[in-house]
């Protein structure tokens, strides 16, 4: 059950690391047709269509964290410990952290986002969807490293 | 801009009780996974290690949903938008430090 969970958890972050990856370089600045690299291609989406699956994402994502963290505290973390990986034990405080605050900016960032897009809201559009992409990617890596930590420090 | 407002203040006020609450330690309940059992109060050793996450989180949506509710719309329409990005950013950058404590 933990496994399917977990599974599942991981599926649903891969979803939203691609959904806000591709809107938050989309905010960045237009480029010619002509001139557009693939980079350039990457961030032409229709951005604003990805907010309502951002949300939604993050939320569910949270809720399969929430409650995997039951099982993480009394099995994980005390290995954490034996092994005295306290640095893994700080990424992932960092990861609990940066998840709550990431579900408290959703309404701004889902205000921002709604359409038609208002255009005085570029600036707090780009800043909230750099902040959730910061904390989307940070507990992506963390989820896997600490998922894989017995196989990466033996 | 109009309309912004609440939601803005909702998404800052939640992040620095949210902060507020973890720093200082105050959760409205505690879970304990061992026992399976949400508690109030801090309870013994026997019942395992304590996640105050959950009640962090609640901590924080009990103070900021009421208050966002509370504050009249025009008032809150009155916040400069880029609050709602700068102070959230300014969090993580304290949580950032604060945490540095398990690297070093």
């Amino acid at each position: 059950m933990i496994t399917t969970l977990l599974i599942l958890h991981g599926l649903l972050a891969v979803a939203l690391l691609g959904a806000i990856t591709h809107q938050a370089f989309s905010t960045a600045r237009r480029v010619p047709i002509a001139e557009r690299s693939f980079i350039d291609k990457f961030r032409s989406v229709g951005a604003a269509s990805y907010a309502n699956a951002v949300v939604v994402l993050f939320i569910v994502t949270c809720i399969g964290g929430a409650l995997l963290y039951p099982p993480y505290r009394l099995d994980v973390r005390p290995t954490l410990e034996d092994l005295d990986l306290r640095a893994a034990n700080g990424v992932f405080e960092i990861k609990e952290h940066l998840a709550a605050i990431g579900l408290g900016l959703l309404p701004a960032y889902w205000f921002f986002w709604r359409q038609p897009l208002a255009p005085e809201g570029i600036v707090p559009r780009r800043y909230l969807t750099w902040i959730l992409a910061f904390v989307i990617w940070w507990n992506f890596l963390v989820g896997h490293v600490l998922n894989n930590i017995r196989g990466l420090f033996q | 801009m109009t309309g912004h407002g609440r939601f803005s203040i909702f998404s800052i006020v939640f992040g620095i009780v949210y902060t507020l609450a973890f720093y200082f330690n105050i959760a409205v309940s505690k879970y304990y996974p061992l026992v399976h059992q949400f508690h109030i109060v801090d309870q013994p050793k026997t019942a395992g290690p304590p996640i105050s996450w959950y009640g962090w989180i609640a901590t924080a949506l009990l103070v900021s949903l009421p208050l966002t509710l509370v504050i009249p719309r025009r008032w809150a329409d009155r916040l400069s938008p880029s609050w709602a990005g700068l102070i959230p950013a300014a969090l993580i950058f304290l949580v950032l430090i604060y945490e540095k404590r398990w690297f070093f």
